[in-house]
């Protein structure tokens, strides 16, 4: 009886559905976000080659987050995901100061991108535990975000080996996409 | 950097560091033909160990994939190149650390060290050989420390002579092109021998053997020269892996291989003469002796092999002579400076704005939030702001500078004003003007009308 009401209930009421695309560079920590979101504890990743996706369950909203590889060669695959995705979240490693520009580049052009014109963004600083990591308002220079008008964004601090910082993205994100 | 290399250029490369009997084992677990690579170290990995690697950060090991990454910059390149499994592998014994713990190893002075080594060896080696694919001293990089350990170079070179009885796997060290290359010219060279042979058919084949006698004669001599170069130890090695001309036993043997091209061509025949032949037109660094080419067709990797030998022994006093420079530590933390320096003086308003934020959205940014939490959390950032960069100039040298300015904003506050105040003058000024030159051309206009 009681898995009938919940059945109405959710007929009623159906949990919202939003697809996110996770990229980034390679060894920005996009893998160890998913799982830590999906498991809630830290596995040991190799390079991601090709995809992974998990449905992630946060605040009655489901999250489809497509975990793209960021190898150079295999950046070029990242277009295939853009359709229907409402939130890109953009992972960043903040330790690496040699290729924040690349990186900054990478998410230019995607955004450029004339089906991404209406996703909003999510950049995850992530690493922040390690050593010169940098601060989010160092990342929001030199992403160029700060040119970045007309379109949502949000920079938020992460530890994806803590924990730290991701829930605050999604707490963002769904906040963004259930006013639509 | 000017140029960047392009992709047939890495993919060469690679494919002649992956060649080398040591790279084709994982660094860390010696998992098979690893094709990830530690720029950090120079050192080649497998998917595995590389996923750990990634896992240490970047300040310790970068990770790049041979395959997967078409981007390499000359400079990680070079770090490849002066690197090497082998060479790695010796530093860290040398250094006492033999821990299998990725963690601590990494994390060890050692690997301290050899990062620093291998970041002054590739930028030696960048600025010697700029854009240059470097191949021929890139693999004899690699038995280089043999002044420094015997062990090492031991190991090395039993190596090679171990993978002797796989000649065919060391043909793939030289690029297929070139071995090609060289078979057409022996092609050639037989043909013309051959032709050679009709006309002096009548000859007797005692003065063509005397003559096959001559041709080795000759090849020895130049065994006998390049050996007299290697000393000691080396010679030792060469003579042990019959490298050398201590297996002039198969000298008749030979002979009668050279006899036999001339009369019927046999495949096998005439490899070996065109190669004797080859010998002994040019390349005598190239040559390790006829005979065992009439052993084993597929040997020519041997005598790439020797060669790289020898140029072994100058391109490893080349790297030992950078090692000794040796100011590593010293050099830290004045390197590290320029590094912090840079976010530092490219800080705009989003950093003094922000500076203590976890997390900034462009509502934030951009303050079109009508949200007073958004607005309070703005104000109170950018009241801390101040505080904040002097503790965040902390670890770097820049602090005089902004540290500095936001003292002189306490103790001024009315500095910042009068600026604006003057901004705020100059618009007003510019509008006046504006303004009265629209009335001016009124009243003309209208005086012009009337």
């Amino acid at each position: 009886m009681g898995s009938y009401y919940s059945l109405i209930f959710s007929r009623l009421f159906p949990k919202k559905q939003i697809t996110l695309l996770m990229v980034g560079l390679d060894a920005a920590g996009k893998t160890t976000v998913l799982y830590k979101l999906k498991l809630g504890e830290v596995v040991t990743t190799i390079p991601t080659i090709g995809f992974n996706v998990e449905t992630v369950e946060y605040k009655n909203i489901s999250f489809a987050v497509w975990d793209v590889g960021g190898q150079s060669k295999i950046r070029g695959l990242w277009k295939y995901y853009y359709q229907h995705t409402e939130g890109l979240i953009f992972v960043v490693d903040s330790s690496d100061h040699d290729r924040i520009e690349t990186a900054a580049e990478e998410l230019k052009a995607m955004l450029a991108e004339d089906e991404m014109r209406d996703a909003v963004l999510l950049v995850l600083a992530n690493k922040q535990d390690l050593p010169k990591a940098m601060p989010v308002h160092e990342l929001t220079d030199r992403l160029g975000l700060h040119t970045l008008r007309g379109r949502q964004w949000f920079v938020q601090a992460t530890c994806a080996v803590q924990g730290s910082g991701l829930y605050e993205g999604l707490d963002w994100l769904s906040d963004q996409l259930s006013r639509r | 950097m000017a140029s960047e290399p392009n992709k047939t250029e890495i993919l060469t490369i690679f494919k002649r560091l992956r060649s080398v009997p040591t790279n084709k084992a994982c660094f860390d677990c010696a998992a098979k033909n690893p094709s990830w690579a530690s720029i950090s170290y120079g050192v080649f990995l497998c998917i595995d160990c590389s996923g750990i690697h990634r896992s240490l950060g970047v300040h310790l090991s970068f990770i790049r994939s041979t395959e997967l990454d078409s981007n390499w910059s000359w400079f990680q390149l070079r770090c490849m190149q002066v690197g090497g499994n082998a060479n790695a592998m010796g530093f860290f014994r040398q250094h006492g650390c033999t821990t299998n713990d990725t963690n601590a190893k990494y994390n060890s002075r050692a690997a301290q060290m050899y990062r620093e080594k291998i970041r002054q060896l590739a930028n030696a080696a960048l600025s010697k050989y700029g854009t240059d694919l470097w191949i021929d001293n890139s693999s004899c990089a690699q038995p280089s420390p043999t002044e420094k350990r015997e062990t090492d170079f031991f190991d090395e070179h039993t190596l090679l002579g171990a993978k002797k009885g796989l000649g065919a796997q060391k043909v793939s060290s030289k690029s297929f092109t070139e071995v090609e290359k060289q078979a057409q010219v022996a092609e050639k060279m037989r043909e013309e021998q051959a032709t050679e042979t009709k006309k002096q058919a009548e000859d007797s084949i005692v003065a063509s053997m005397r003559l096959a006698y001559k041709e080795l004669e000759i090849d020895r001599k130049m065994e006998e020269k390049k050996l007299k170069n290697l000393e000691g130890k080396k010679k030792e090695q060469a003579e042990r892996l019959g490298m050398g001309f201590g297996h002039r036993s198969a000298v008749s043997h030979s002979v009668m291989a050279e006899m036999q091209v001339i009369e019927q061509e046999t495949p096998v025949g005439v490899k070996s003469s065109s190669r004797s032949k080859l010998d002994m037109f040019d390349e005598p660094g190239f040559t390790s002796g006829p005979p065992k080419y009439k052993d084993n067709p597929f040997t020519s990797g041997d005598s790439f092999g020797s060669r790289w030998d020898n140029d072994g022994g100058s391109s490893g006093w080349f790297v030992a002579g950078f090692m000794t420079v040796d100011t590593m530590c010293l050099r830290l933390p004045s390197r590290r400076k320029p590094e912090v320096s840079v976010p530092v003086t490219e800080s705009s308003e989003a950093q003094k704005k922000f500076a203590n934020a976890k997390a900034i959205s462009s509502d934030m940014f951009f303050g079109r939030e009508s949200n007073p939490e958004y607005e309070a959390k703005t104000r109170l950032e950018s009241m801390t702001g101040n505080t904040s960069i002097s503790s965040a100039d902390l670890f770097g040298d820049g602090s005089v500078r902004s540290s500095g300015s936001s003292g002189f904003d306490n103790v001024l506050p009315s500095g910042p004003d009068i600026a604006q105040f003057k901004q705020g003058v100059k618009t007003v000024a510019g509008k006046m003007a504006v303004l009265a030159n629209g009335v001016m051309n009124t009243i003309q206009d209208r005086y012009g009308s009337y």
